[in-house]
């Protein structure tokens, strides 16, 4: 007879389940690489190139200099002006994270993508060292990247060991191992522990993941408050957490950071113009429609406002965006100098696939008008199409355009 | 009224008529069945008052007249009473028929003949065609699902028929797919002009219901002739008459909106087909139907559907004669009544656009095609 303690291994989410983590290493650098053979072995960095722009990944030859993502352009310039500077085809890296997602599918139909280039998959324990060799073989063969595995009894330790196998490598803990894996690690590993909480632990002598294991229960709940719990579980290398296939995106927005601060009303318009543009095509490219337009603006003085409104009836047009987006600014700005603006959807929707009728064919409906458009650009590049108020609205090389999504 | 039948004989004709009694009518009699002895003869009349079925027999009539019974009563009676002659009779009290085989006696409370509807007499003058009852029924059966079932649009709830001496052609569509079957009768043509009155009767859109009734009644008639009073369609065989209310309005010229040119053709074994796009829909099925994608290139044709929270299915097909590429979704419902209806061992699917009308058919049967619109995918 089974006794309780089994059947509590078996109702917990991945019980006889592994979690793989699978990363890409230096994925926009080794894009680059891929398509143009002759970067191979120099160091590549691809980033913003403003003089706000942060690196957004770097090959492995420019890490031995000390740049990593997220480092200002401008220290990566100095620690590495050998390098060659990139500003990123994200269009092309989204063609080939499609190229490893299907591969990825293969091996799971549980999969969690965390970025371009990271995912979670769920496998069987049993099955999931040969999975995660095979997988890396498949990856490296049909694609040409290297992709380093971290595999363990939960995501905790997955991640772990996938930042520990790089570059281009495999690493297996399995649940016996947890404990002694984990265990010599720097707090700062674990999730929840951030620079400035690590170097408040060190400075209370605790350093490694044993350390920190080795505090009382009492200790957790004063040092941690309500989430004391957590960190005390992630620190004995327990991770309940499921592997989640992503859910849909329940806003989406774009953003623009001014090299200058804009002033002029006409120059506002053309860039909600862009960004209303951005929006619109990115909502359709996902099949979306959103209700709320909000929009974001942040003065020269750092001060953030935002304004927005629901509409009756979801859009996904750029020219239904734009229009709520300038009512929008006329509440919101009163002739500062603008520093930020963006432009968010939310209360999306998926319009349902439609039945196509005999009968009723050829009606105005705006949607069509966007789908060609959509089409044009997809064939002719973003600029064959425009319209009249985002003219010249391609975002300057030094502005810095972000992507907002919440899920 | 007093006449005497066997059991079989009665039985039958009173499951067909009571599939035309109303389940509810806003007029009482008609949930009834108009009863009618004369001269060795009974006739068994139902209406639901759009259309009208009488169906006659031989019987042994011993005193002529007429009453009208609860149909279902008197059908689920006569189905479970012993295979022996029956005899029904009027009795004394008003309405009442005596129901009676040996050892058994019902009396039955009836209603009064005269208010029942009588059906319109068959049009003698004017034109008129004759045709085989299989044929009749096969044109029906192979439209009827393609009509509408919605009211908003009445016209579409029926099928357009063309009926000419030798011919005849039937057409469906609920406004997202259209089914079309055409028969030529090959030895009747002759006859048809000999015959006299024969003449064409083109566009009567008639209920679709309707047709299903008539192509019942008049499957095993060798000859069944139909025409038109402008108002009715009736139809008369050897042993029924049949009538039913046209649906008035003008019928849309689906097949003028048509693609006049297909660009992508691709032939492929029909039960495959079918298999392979019944398992793939499953996923969608019993909730909003997740459209079933189709697509056409590279030596093959990939059937595949997801439902977001069930999972993803995807078949491979060999086709049997390639064409140009094409990618496409459909309704898995609208798309597989297609398959089903097709009887061959091939089916040419026809294309020209992801969002235009699609056809089947079968390429060694040139009488039918069904042309079904596309869905457009979300996302």
């Amino acid at each position: 007879m089974s006794g309780k303690g089994d059947e509590g291994e078996r109702a917990r989410p991945g019980g006889g389940r592994a979690v793989l983590h699978c990363d890409a290493d230096a994925f926009f650098a080794a894009v680059e690489v891929l398509d143009r053979p002759e970067l191979a072995g120099k160091p590549v960095i691809v980033g913003g190139l403003g003089p706000r722009g942060v690196v957004a990944t770097c090959s492995y030859e420019a890490r031995r200099f000390g740049v990593h993502s997220a480092m200002p352009m401008t220290t990566a310039r100095r620690l590495c002006p050998q390098a060659v500077f990139l500003p990123g085809r994200h269009e092309r890296y989204r063609q080939v994270s499609r190229q490893m997602f299907a591969v990825f599918e293969r091996f799971s139909p549980v999969i969690e993508p965390l970025s371009l280039d990271e995912a979670f998959l769920e496998a069987p324990a049993a099955e999931a060292e040969r999975l995660a060799v095979e997988l890396r073989a498949q990856v490296r063969r049909e694609i040409g990247l290297a992709v380093s595995v971290g595999v363990g009894p939960n995501k905790l330790v997955a991640k772990i060991a996938s930042d520990l196998a790089k570059p281009d490598g495999l690493r297996v803990v399995r649940p016996g191992e947890v404990a002694g894996f984990l265990a010599p690690l720097s707090v700062r590993r674990l999730w929840g522990i951030g620079p400035r909480t690590a170097e408040a632990l060190e400075q209370e002598g605790i350093r490694t993941v044993a350390d920190l294991r080795a505090r009382p229960e009492a200790w957790f709940r004063q040092r941690f408050g309500q989430r004391w719990e957590q960190v005390r579980r992630f620190a004995l290398g327990e991770d309940d957490r499921p592997v989640a296939p992503p859910r849909e995106a329940k806003s989406m927005g774009e953003e623009e950071t001014y090299p200058r601060d804009l002033e002029d009303r006409r120059q506002l318009l053309r860039r909600l113009a862009a960004l209303s543009q951005a929006v619109g095509a990115r909502l359709r490219a996902h099949g979306l429609a959103g209700r709320t337009v909000t929009l974001k603006l942040r003065t020269g003085d750092y001060r953030t406002r935002t304004r927005s409104r629901t509409l009756p009836q979801a859009v996904a047009g750029d020219d239904q965006i734009y229009r709520e987006a300038v009512l929008l600014l006329e509440r919101a700005w009163g002739g500062e100098p603008v520093r930020l603006l963006g432009v968010q959807l939310s209360g999306l929707e998926r319009p349902r696939s439609e039945q196509l009728s005999l009968l009723e064919r050829g009606e105005g409906r705006p949607e069509r008008l966007w789908r060609t458009v959509d089409e044009l650009r997809a064939r002719f590049g973003p600029r064959a199409v425009l319209w009249g108020a985002a003219e010249e609205s391609r975002p300057s090389r030094r502005m810095k355009r972000q992507r907002r999504e919440e899920g | 009224m007093r006449f005497r039948l066997a059991q079989p004989a009665l039985a039958r004709l009173l499951q067909v008529t009571s599939r035309i009694v109303p389940a509810r009518s806003p007029l009482p009699i008609t949930s009834g069945v108009l009863l009618r002895a004369e001269a060795g003869w009974l006739e068994v009349t139902a209406t639901d008052l759009e259309m009208s079925a009488t169906l006659g027999l031989p019987a042994t009539v011993e005193e002529g007249g007429e009453a009208v019974l609860p149909a279902r009563f008197l059908s689920d009676l006569v189905r479970r009473a012993p295979a022996t002659d029956l005899e029904l009779s009027t009795q004394e009290e008003a309405l009442a028929v005596r129901l009676a085989w040996p050892d058994a006696d019902f009396v039955i409370q009836g209603m009064s003949p005269d208010e029942f509807p009588r059906p319109a007499a068959f049009p003698e003058e004017g034109p008129a065609a004759t045709l085989r009852g299989r044929d009749l029924a096969r044109v029906v059966r192979r439209t009827f699902f393609a009509a509408s079932q919605d009211q908003a649009r009445p016209i579409l709830t029926g099928i357009l028929l063309e009926i000419a001496p030798g011919r005849i052609t039937a057409l469906a569509t609920d406004g997202f797919r259209i089914a079309r079957q055409e028969v030529v009768q090959e030895s009747s043509a002759e006859e048809g002009e000999q015959e006299e009155g024969a003449a064409a009767i083109g566009g009567l859109v008639v209920p679709a219901r309707s047709l299903d009734v008539l192509a019942g009644l008049g499957e095993a008639e060798d000859e069944i002739r139909l025409a038109s009073d402008g108002n009715r369609l009736h139809a008369r065989g050897n042993a029924f008459h049949f009538q039913a209310s046209l649906l008035q309005g003008r019928y849309p010229q689906v097949l003028e909106l048509l693609p006049s040119r297909f660009v992508a053709s691709w032939q492929l074994g029909r039960e495959e087909l079918l298999a392979a796009c019944e398992r793939v829909s499953l996923l969608g099925a019993g909730r909003e139907q997740a459209p079933l994608r189709l697509q056409f290139g590279d030596g093959r044709l990939v059937v595949a559907a997801d439902a977001p929270e069930l999972g993803r299915a995807r078949e491979e097909l060999p086709p049997l004669e390639e064409g140009e590429p094409m990618e496409i979704a459909f309704n898995p419902r609208f798309w597989m009544e297609g398959l089903k209806v097709l009887e061959g061992e091939r089916v040419q699917v026809e294309m020209s656009g992801p969002l235009s009308a699609a056809r089947l058919r079968d390429p060694e049967d040139g009488s039918f095609f069904y042309i079904v619109m596309p869905m457009r995918t979300a996302g």
